[in-house]
């Protein structure tokens, strides 16, 4: 093991693989901080420039920049609401909160070293146990990734304990949006009503842009006009300068860190997976398990720490299915694979015998890429943060604007930016009924692989849907999901009966 | 917990300013909701998508999700009804109240968010972009006509050498003259 990993640190350590990496952690932050260019379509505009390279240097460019977009995208989920990349949803929870009050460099701090520790974790974790890992993501099957699914959607009735049924129906109805489009096993179209844009489904991130930013901006601006105050004099949450989190800080989240590590790192694992649910499971986690869960949300650094852990740890776990068993487990990690093919790399389980450079190469330089992440991730932040000195008249249409270039990019498609703006429009009533933006967004992102693996579970069982739930990691984990849904109706019940009995009294 | 982010406190001022008036409001969404989740509940052609038995067909999931959908939201109108019974007498939906939630400067940013993606259709980003951040920043207050110019320009000429020139994102050029405007401007470059 100690062979790969000084192996790994030679390949490296070269002055060219150096700059390259440099070069790509740049390019990722800038892509993954850009909303509409999301990490897989960041790797494959890279693509090309791995042509004439090395396939050692070819995939730790690739690594590089994909490890940078989830980080970047978590700078305008902070700054400006606008989530780069779609694992990035659950830091605007506490991250944009936390810019209202006036802590966006703390903010941005934590965001940055949290992904760094979350990247290198992985990417430790994929040094030493590569093959065990690969093993657990082999025994994980539909039924099973139904369960982890299903683990995430338990966060639906923490997310707002106040409203905890809107929050649920938030969630239900982004479930159900979810399944517009064509049927993901048959391919039958649904709720389509006729139209040809709908056959492809609603898209995820349009909608989520809409949903958080421009709802967001026109709230604000409706609040402000109400409070007679000029918007163009609003302030602004003061000066965004990205200062590294005290290690007081540090040690104080360092279990939130070590969960959300282990959990980015095994739901990376998964195939179909990925950092979205990651990043989503590992914040759900962390208000579970938190003693004041109602202070997540309200701008508190677990919450930011969480997201941005989990979502880096799951880039470092998306490359042990690819490099161990050659399962690329996302999308850019088949981007990632198709590059490294057309270099001649075979990948899966004679990888570390026939070409291991490779595997050293991708751990090291993983590891080499977290750290020189965190200065160009604040030098890039501290770039973006500069619009946030602009009054809010400029600030709200610049969010505008790039909410509907990030729609637009998305698939070169207009229609996509009608739906971002409905998204927004409709958001406004949604808010201001106390349903949830964030539980909708949460049933969209899962529901497709919900039903997706809920259904090939069923044909795996012999059409059995008793078989499914009765597999022993499937039931463990429904299990696990029913007692974490159901606690916090139940507190919230005990909680409201005690103030009414304390008001009779 | 509470996701609304940091500007909730600013944001209930309006709705706090008229709660009983916006109740019935509320209820009326609520009601459209469930009316729609209904619709789409007998919608869908549940004979389809099972072609072995004991396969779960298309429609059972969509199904399943609807049915959660339609009782969660009778029990949420009925929790609504119940604990603001006898103030709806004196609820409305006037426009005047409308206005204190939502003013017209703010409905007609809205608006230009929906007209912006028809701008694009027809007179490409390269027009759109500048007319839409011109109007936005003068609906959102901002008097001063150089700014407002100046950061229309700016911010279009930013996002297209970004997007067009460096990520190769082929931006909508618009129908007719203009983008016969747009293709000699791209050209030049």
């Amino acid at each position: 093991m100690l062979d790969i990993l000084i192996n790994g640190f030679q390949i490296v350590f070269q002055p060219q693989l150096l700059v390259l990496i440099t070069i790509g952690v740049i390019a990722g932050t800038i892509f993954g901080a850009l909303p509409g260019v999301n990490a897989p379509m960041g790797v494959a505009l890279m693509v090309p420039f791995t042509y004439s390279m090395g396939g050692v240097e070819g995939i730790a460019f690739l690594v590089a920049v994909y490890c940078a977009a989830i980080t970047g995208g978590g700078i305008t989920s902070i700054l400006f609401r606008i989530p780069g990349t779609p694992s990035n949803a659950p830091t605007t929870f506490d991250g944009y909160p936390m810019a209202q009050n006036g802590k966006a460099a703390e903010a941005l701090g934590v965001s940055l070293i949290s992904s760094a520790l979350g990247g290198t974790f992985a990417a430790i974790c994929m040094m030493l146990l590569s093959k065990e890992l690969s093993d657990v993501a082999l025994r994980f099957g539909p039924a099973e990734l139904f369960g982890v699914a299903m683990l995430g959607l338990s966060v639906l009735t923490s997310l707002d304990t106040k409203h905890p049924m809107k929050t649920f129906i938030s969630g239900i109805l982004g479930l159900f949006l979810a399944t517009i489009g064509l049927d993901p096993v048959n391919g039958y179209k649904r709720f389509t009503f006729g139209s040809t844009y709908l056959i492809g489904g609603i898209q995820m991130i349009p909608l989520m842009i809409g949903v958080f930013a421009v709802t967001e901006v026109l709230l604000r601006s409706a609040s402000l006009q109400i409070g007679k105050e000029k918007l163009s004099d609003a302030p602004q949450p003061g000066k965004t300068k990205t200062k590294l989190m005290s290690f007081s800080d540090m040690w104080r989240i360092k279990w939130t860190i070590l969960r959300s590590s282990i959990i980015g790192t095994l739901v990376g694992i998964l195939p179909g997976a990925g950092a979205t649910i990651a990043s989503f499971l590992g914040y759900a986690t962390e208000v579970k398990v938190s003693k004041h869960p109602e202070k997540f949300g309200t701008g508190i650094i677990e919450g930011v720490a969480a997201a941005e852990t989990s979502n880096n740890a799951a880039t470092g776990g998306a490359m042990v299915p690819l490099l161990a068993l050659g399962i690329p487990g996302g999308a850019a990690a088949a981007v990632m694979a198709t590059a490294l093919m057309s270099k001649g790399v075979s990948l899966g389980p004679l990888l570390l015998q026939t070409q291991p450079e490779y595997l050293s190469g991708t751990f090291a330089s993983m590891i080499f890429t977290n750290i020189v992440m965190v200065v160009v991730a604040i030098w890039i932040a501290r770039i973006f943060s500069q619009i946030m000195k602009l009054p809010y008249s400029t600030l709200g249409s610049i969010i505008l604007v790039l909410a509907m270039m990030g729609s637009y990019a998305l698939q070169n498609n207009i229609q996509n930016v009608f739906v971002m703006a409905i998204s927004g429009i409709v958001g406004i009533i949604f808010v201001k009924q106390n349903y949830s933006p964030a539980a909708l967004v949460l049933g969209l992102v899962l529901g497709d692989i919900c039903e997706n693996n809920l259904r090939r579970a069923v044909v795996l069982a012999n059409y059995s849907f008793a078989g499914v739930i009765s597999r022993p990691m499937t039931a463990v984990l429904l299990l696990t999901c029913i007692v974490l849904t159901i606690y916090p109706v139940i507190k919230t019940v005990q909680k409201k009966s005690k103030e009414k009995k304390a008001i009779q009294q | 917990m509470q996701l609304h982010g940091g500007a909730k406190q600013i944001l209930y001022i309006p709705s706090q300013v008229g709660e009983n008036r916006y109740m019935l409001f509320e209820l009326i969404c609520d009601i459209l909701l469930l009316l729609f989740f209904v619709f789409c509940y007998f919608s869908i052609d549940t004979s389809v998508g099972a072609s072995q038995k004991g396969e779960l067909p298309s429609s059972a999931w969509p199904q399943s999700l609807l049915l959660i959908l339609i009782v969660c939201m009778i029990i949420s109108i009925i929790i609504h009804i119940r604990k603001h019974r006898g103030e709806f007498k004196t609820s409305s939906i006037g426009i005047k109240n409308l206005r204190n939630v939502f003013p017209l400067s703010t409905a007609l940013v809205a608006i230009m968010c929906l007209l912006y993606p028809v701008g694009l259709k027809y007179i490409g980003f390269l027009f759109s972009t500048p007319i839409f951040m011109f109007v936005v920043m003068s609906l959102m207050g901002e008097k001063r006509l150089g700014l407002r110019i100046i950061m229309s320009l700016l911010v279009t000429i930013v996002l297209y050498v970004l997007f067009d020139i460096l990520l190769q994102v082929p931006l909508a050029r618009g129908l007719g003259v203009f983008r016969k405007i747009v293709l000699a401007i791209e050209a030049l470059l």
